[in-house]
């Protein structure tokens, strides 16, 4: 077990290490020269360079690298030279918000997928099975951001119930929920579609097990045999989707965050884009990709403590 | 979505007896009592139809939009603003007048380009390299492997992002950026599917038979995984068309004048309260575009995998 | 469990019910019926066994029984069992779960997936008790699983009980299954093919568990199985089952020595391996007419050429070809502890042998005993850690490719599982011509044109018994006899010297097995082959081949003339081996 645990640690490190290398060549080098991109093709010689120096960009790449790793280490992402604003602190705020934001839509997600995509499976030769089948089906292919201005129309717009937009953070919870509802409504409804046609399939796999026949064979009914012995077997393919779902979605609820207007952590990014803000990209990117691969390691880590066989205790 | 219904207990008592010749004399391995009666092929599988159609409806859009619009989708028309849907403009006009029928038949075109090509990029990096890292299990697929976790770790949004950022966006940038961020999904599916057939005997009798691996990997492992990987390109082919509707919805997919649909709701975001309809008619073509993709996929996982039937 | 309270008291019988009574059972899909009409009882404490080939619907009745059926079946008639008078069938799911577990148990034929992967095994077994309320609380009933791992055999059983069961081996698992189904002291046992995922001598033990069992707890045995001397070492009577009908049924010892109806006849003289006709072959269904019952005719197949001795080692001193020195093979395992170093596996430990040209030379073992790696490393397709091997005057470890080609171009494979060796998207002809797109096999070197290759496979679908349009057909049109005989068309088309066949018949039916192993031996006679012949089965090997080689654990403890071996067994082992072997022989005889 401490094997598979050190192993896990070790590729995890290895990706993150990597991963920051490509956003900087990425975003560092491929852009072609940073001060130009700041400045404008009009600058003189004089200006870049003293924008260089400011910025501590006259270095080899190599060490600027390692300047910039530092300070990612440190949590320091400097200052951007589009805004002057310290980068960091923006980027803690607006993560928080895409963390409620994604943290509640998969909570829904997992909430309405589990049972529904189980009974689909159990029930896939009758009409309520294939009813949920079908709607999943198109739950699946709507996007999110059409679901969002949906419902605007309807809550915000027609009936007047709920803000069409803006973001209020929890420390005052009735205007919290106010806003929050309908882009995490927006967010999960389509992955608990997503969801819940992977529940349906590891069920429909793990229906086939023989030892769910040897569970029946015991005096379980055959739906019995299925909580008891089924499901948690069948968790351990969902768990992967719902890691890859979580991950996606850091990045994808940025589309939702447009729609509501909320300062998310992607809209952040998506403004510093448009802003030409190389240095905010940057630190976004890396933010993200590191949540990224940290979800997959902890999916891993869930599987080895879910499963014996991949425990293997020497 | 099987359509067999089924009854256990008392039913029909008079069922033609017939004799079964049982072709299959290999020994009854007790897990499928049910013969092949469970895995008969039935005709095309309604999935497959819909999709198909689904499908076929939004590429004969895209053609018939390259000869011919109801209007032209780039033209704006300031008396014809925001029409409601009527017999002249049947989806209505936006805010510049442009009529919106002929916006999302040309927008079928950048949807099926930028899934197309996508797909295309995702599955010729991932595929090879998929092959070689099931072939080559050891050290070389654990360096691909690994690679593939580090591409892994840039969806194709952040990609696509992160190049409109560099490139400054636009429909090219986008379909790399969703083709390099799809290649790890073709990558692993090619990979165990070749570990799948590497562990039949038939590829033992094949280098028994002093084949190379370049034979092995084109008569054996490419036909065997075939299927599978259709099956992954259909299923990427709807995450790129979302993937492209969001960027271009976020402003950095395709560029105006270019119709886009992802586009047309940008764009549909500010009339909701008026002229929903703006945001109705390419968000059901964006949804009836993923759902044909996601349909075929079925469709052919059903066809492929024997495993999967009968769902 | 004899509390006065006891929750299953009410099922405690009036003294003369069967343990299992079936009448009038058919199970049908929506096309056809897998079992008509199918009527018989089990008496308490009587052991029957239901015998039949694959589609015989053996497996389907036994579900059928248990109320397991498929949804997609239809099952009409009357079941019950022990006591209890309701129909298992129409039973409904929550009534039938009542009576599984408690009235009757089942063991199914795949230990390895029939337990949860997830659950210690002692509380999957404890779990059976609390379902029917044999044991009041978890506690106990964890206590009581402990005990019933011992009395199945287990051992260490309090240990046992909380190693999960990818811990354990196929034949543990098989007695943590058994002390499952006999948690509850059911009246009716279920075995489906028990024994046939295990190993020859894990077998036995596992035979006479079950039937000290169920003969100490007076347990109604139903058993079925595809082996004949398997049934005749463990059942009172037997149900011959052919295509959903029970053709013939009655006591062991008659049916095995007078059997009424020809199918019985038929698949008794097709698995008496120590009979053969006077042409040196195994009797098959179609010629069983001459088949003697219980009388020794000949033991090994013959070639007409040398009708008494088998090619005896007429000159010892000509070059063997194949000679191995002293081979051995150590895998590494992944490292599971930082304290310990990565562990190492001997899968050979110092094998030597040599095969003569000509010589059909059988290897057997038990899983683990590293037949495969040897047969790996006779193929070239793995390398030893040490020792040397030659295959015809090649030394293959540290070989170059080209003399790998060399080696392949003279050996040639046939594989155990006919559904994995073909591939199956490619036809027939493709798949028989494949050796032959190499010119590296072919004698000579020299390339040979569409068309020669097309007439060479032809002559080899006529040589191994295949319509000759077989060759525009695809692997699924084929039964799996029909798939083995393909694999053989496809080893020979190069005309290698050596054929190495692994386990060809073992996933075969006995109907079937006995006309591939014919094929077998008129190949090698025709085309002079020598013949490698890997096999758990000792019978097969006694059959087909003139000397043998016992391995165990990575090495050869015995190796011989066949029948010197067979009759004088000198190291424990392979005694242990030949008395394990159930043969119907030993059925016949006791007549």
């Amino acid at each position: 077990m401490a094997i598979r645990l050190l192993k896990l640690l070790g590729s995890f490190i290895a990706t993150v290490l990597v991963s920051t290398v490509v956003v900087f060549l990425l975003l560092r080098v491929l852009p072609g020269d940073p001060a130009t991109v700041a400045l404008g093709i009009e600058a003189t010689t004089e200006q870049l360079a003293a924008w260089r120096e400011q910025y501590g960009m006259n270095t080899p790449l190599v060490v600027q690298y390692f300047e910039w790793l530092g300070g990612l280490l440190r949590g320091d992402f400097g200052v951007s030279y589009v805004t002057g604003q310290n980068i960091s602190p923006v980027i803690t705020d607006r993560l928080q918000v895409t963390l409620i934001l994604v943290g509640l839509a998969m909570v829904i997600a997992i909430a309405v997928a589990v049972p529904l995509g189980t009974i689909a499976a159990i029930r896939h030769q009758r009409p309520s099975g294939a009813i949920i089948s079908g709607v999943s089906q198109f739950g699946v292919a709507v996007p999110s951001f059409l679901v969002g201005m949906l419902l605007i129309v309807f809550f915000a717009i027609e009936l007047d119930w709920l803000p069409s937009g803006g973001w209020v953070p929890p420390s005052e919870p009735a205007e919290f929920l106010q806003h929050v509802t309908l882009p995490v409504i927006a967010l999960g409804t389509v992955q608990a579609s997503i969801l819940t046609r992977y529940v349906r399939s590891a069920v429909l796999e793990i229906q086939r097990e023989d030892f769910l026949r040897t569970a029946r064979s015991k005096g379980l009914t055959a739906n019995v045999a299925l909580v008891r012995h089924g499901l948690r077997n069948a968790g351990i393919p969902v768990l992967t989707v719902v890691g890859l779902q979580m991950a996606g979605l850091l990045v994808g609820a940025v589309v939702v965050e447009r729609v509501f207007t909320i300062p998310g952590l992607g809209s952040y990014l998506v403004d510093s884009v448009g802003n030409r803000d190389l240095l905010a990209v940057q630190a976004v990117v890396v933010v993200l990709v590191i949540a990224i691969v940290l979800i997959n390691f902890l999916v891993d880590l869930a599987f080895t403590l879910l499963d014996p066989r991949l425990r293997r205790a020497a | 979505m099987s359509i067999v219904t089924t009854t256990s207990g008392e039913a029909s008592a008079s069922a033609p007896v017939t004799a079964v010749p049982e072709p299959d004399t290999t020994r009854d391995q007790g897990t499928n009592p049910v013969g092949s009666s469970g895995r008969r092929r039935r005709g095309p599988n309604a999935q497959l139809v819909v999709g198909g159609g689904l499908i076929a409806l939004i590429a004969l859009a895209a053609l018939v939009s390259l000869v011919w619009t109801p209007y032209d989708p780039t033209h704006a028309v300031a008396v014809d603003r925001l029409q409601s849907p009527s017999l002249a403009h049947p989806m209505g006009t936006d805010r510049y007048g442009r009529d919106v029928l002929s916006g999302i038949m040309a927008g079928a075109q950048i949807t099926l380009l930028v899934g197309t090509v996508s797909v295309l990029i995702g599955a010729a990096i991932g595929v090879p390299f998929g092959i070689l890292a099931g072939m080559r299990p050891k050290r070389l697929g654990v360096l691909i492997m690994s690679g593939s976790d580090v591409v892994m770790a840039f969806p194709g949004l952040l990609l696509a992002i992160v190049f409109g950022a560099v490139f400054g966006g636009g429909t090219l940038s986008a379909m790399i950026a969703l083709g390099i961020g799809s290649a790890p999904a073709f990558a692993r599916v090619a990979r165990s599917g070749t570990l799948q057939v590497m562990s039949m005997d038939y590829i033992f009798a094949a280098r028994a038979a002093n084949r190379s691996g370049l034979a092995i990997a084109l008569r054996h492992v490419v036909p065997n995984i075939g299927g599978m990987v259709i099956v992954q390109c259909s299923v990427n082919f709807a995450i790129a068309v979302l993937a492209e509707a969001g960027l271009s919805f976020l402003g950095l997919g395709t560029l105006p004048p270019t119709p886009s649909w992802g586009r047309m709701l940008l764009d549909a975001q500010q009339f909701l309260a008026t002229s929903a309809y703006l945001a109705i008619f390419p968000g059901v073509a964006i949804a009836l575009a993923v759902l044909g993709f996601n349909l075929l996929g079925d469709g052919l996982r059903d066809r492929f995998d024997p495993k999967m039937r009968n769902r | 469990m004899t509390s006065t309270a006891h929750p299953l008291a009410n099922r405690i019988p009036v003294a003369d019910h069967p343990a299992l009574d079936v009448s009038g059972l058919t199970v049908a899909t929506d096309e056809h019926e897998l079992v008509s009409n199918l009527t018989f009882r089990i008496e308490r404490g009587e052991r029957v066994g239901l015998i039949g080939e694959s589609g015989s619907g053996k497996s389907v009745t036994s579900l059928a029984v248990m109320g397991l059926l498929p949804d997609s079946l239809t099952a009409t008639g009357r079941v019950t069992v022990g006591g209890d008078d309701r129909n298992v069938i129409g039973l409904g799911e929550a009534q039938a779960a009542k009576l599984r577990g408690a009235n009757m148990a089942m063991v199914f034929q795949e230990p390895m997936t029939a337990l949860n992967p997830l659950l210690r095994v002692g509380r999957q077994i404890a779990e059976s008790m609390l379902i029917h309320g044999t044991q009041p609380d978890r506690a106990a009933a964890e206590r009581r699983a402990v005990e019933l791992m011992t009395d199945v055999g287990l051992p260490t059983p309090a240990e046992t009980a909380r190693a999960y069961p990818h811990q354990l081996s196929g034949g543990q698992r098989q007695r943590v299954v058994l002390a499952i189904a006999l948690a509850n002291d059911p009246e009716l046992l279920v075995c489906d093919e028990p024994t046939t995922a295990l190993d020859v001598t894990v077998q036995k033990q596992v035979l006479k568990l079950v039937l000290e069992t169920v003969s100490r707890r007076s347990t109604g045995l139903l058993f079925i199985t595809h082996d004949l001397a398997v049934v005749g070492e463990t059942c009172e009577r037997v149900l011959v089952m052919n295509k959903g009908v029970v053709v013939e049924e009655g006591p062991i010892d008659r049916v095995f020595t007078r059997p009424q109806h020809p199918y019985t006849r038929g698949l008794l003289a097709a698995s008496d391996l120590d009979a053969t006709d006077t042409a040196g072959r195994l009797f098959t269904v179609a010629t069983a007419a001459d088949y003697v019952l219980g009388r020794s005719v000949l033991r090994t197949a013959q070639r007409p050429s040398a009708p008494a001795a088998p090619a005896a080692p007429a000159a010892p001193t000509s070059a063997a070809l194949v000679r191995a020195e002293q081979l051995t093979k150590q895998y590494r395992r992944d490292r599971t502890s930082l304290r310990t170093p990565a562990p190492t596996v001997d899968a050979l430990r110092g094998v030597s042998f040599e095969i003569e040209a000509g010589q059909r030379f059988g290897i057997v073992g038990e899983s683990g005993s590293g037949k495969s790696t040897l047969l790996r490393i006779l193929s070239g397709l793995d390398q030893p850690t040490s020792g040397t091997i030659d295959v015809v005057g090649r030394r293959l470890n540290g070989a170059r490719h080209a003399d790998l080609a060399e080696l392949r171009k003279n050996l040639q494979i046939v594989f155990q599982d006919p559904m994995a060796s073909l591939d199956p998207r490619m036809r027939i002809g493709e798949i028989i011509a494949e050796p032959l797109m190499n010119a590296a096999n072919l004698q000579g070197g020299i390339a040979v044109s569409r068309k020669e290759r097309a007439a060479l496979v032809a002559e080899m679908v006529h040589a191994v018994g295949l319509p000759t349009d077989s060759v525009e057909r695809f692997p699924h049109q084929f039964s799996g006899g029909q798939r083995q005989r393909i694999s053989i068309a496809r080893a020979l088309v190069c005309r290698p010297r050596i054929l190495v066949a692994d386990e060809p018949v073992s996933a075969l039916d006995v109907s079937v097995r006995a006309q591939v192993l014919n094929l077998l031996a008129d190949l090698v006679d025709e085309y002079e082959l020598t013949l490698v012949f890997v096999s758990h089965d000792l019978g097969v090997v006694r059959h087909l081949c003139d000397r043998v080689a016992v391995m165990q654990r990575g090495e050869i403890v015995e190796q011989g003339e066949t029948r010197a071996i067979y009759d004088d067994p000198s190291h424990p082992y392979t005694r242990s081996l030949i008395e394990a072997t159930p043969t119907i022989r030993h059925t016949q005889e006791q007549e």
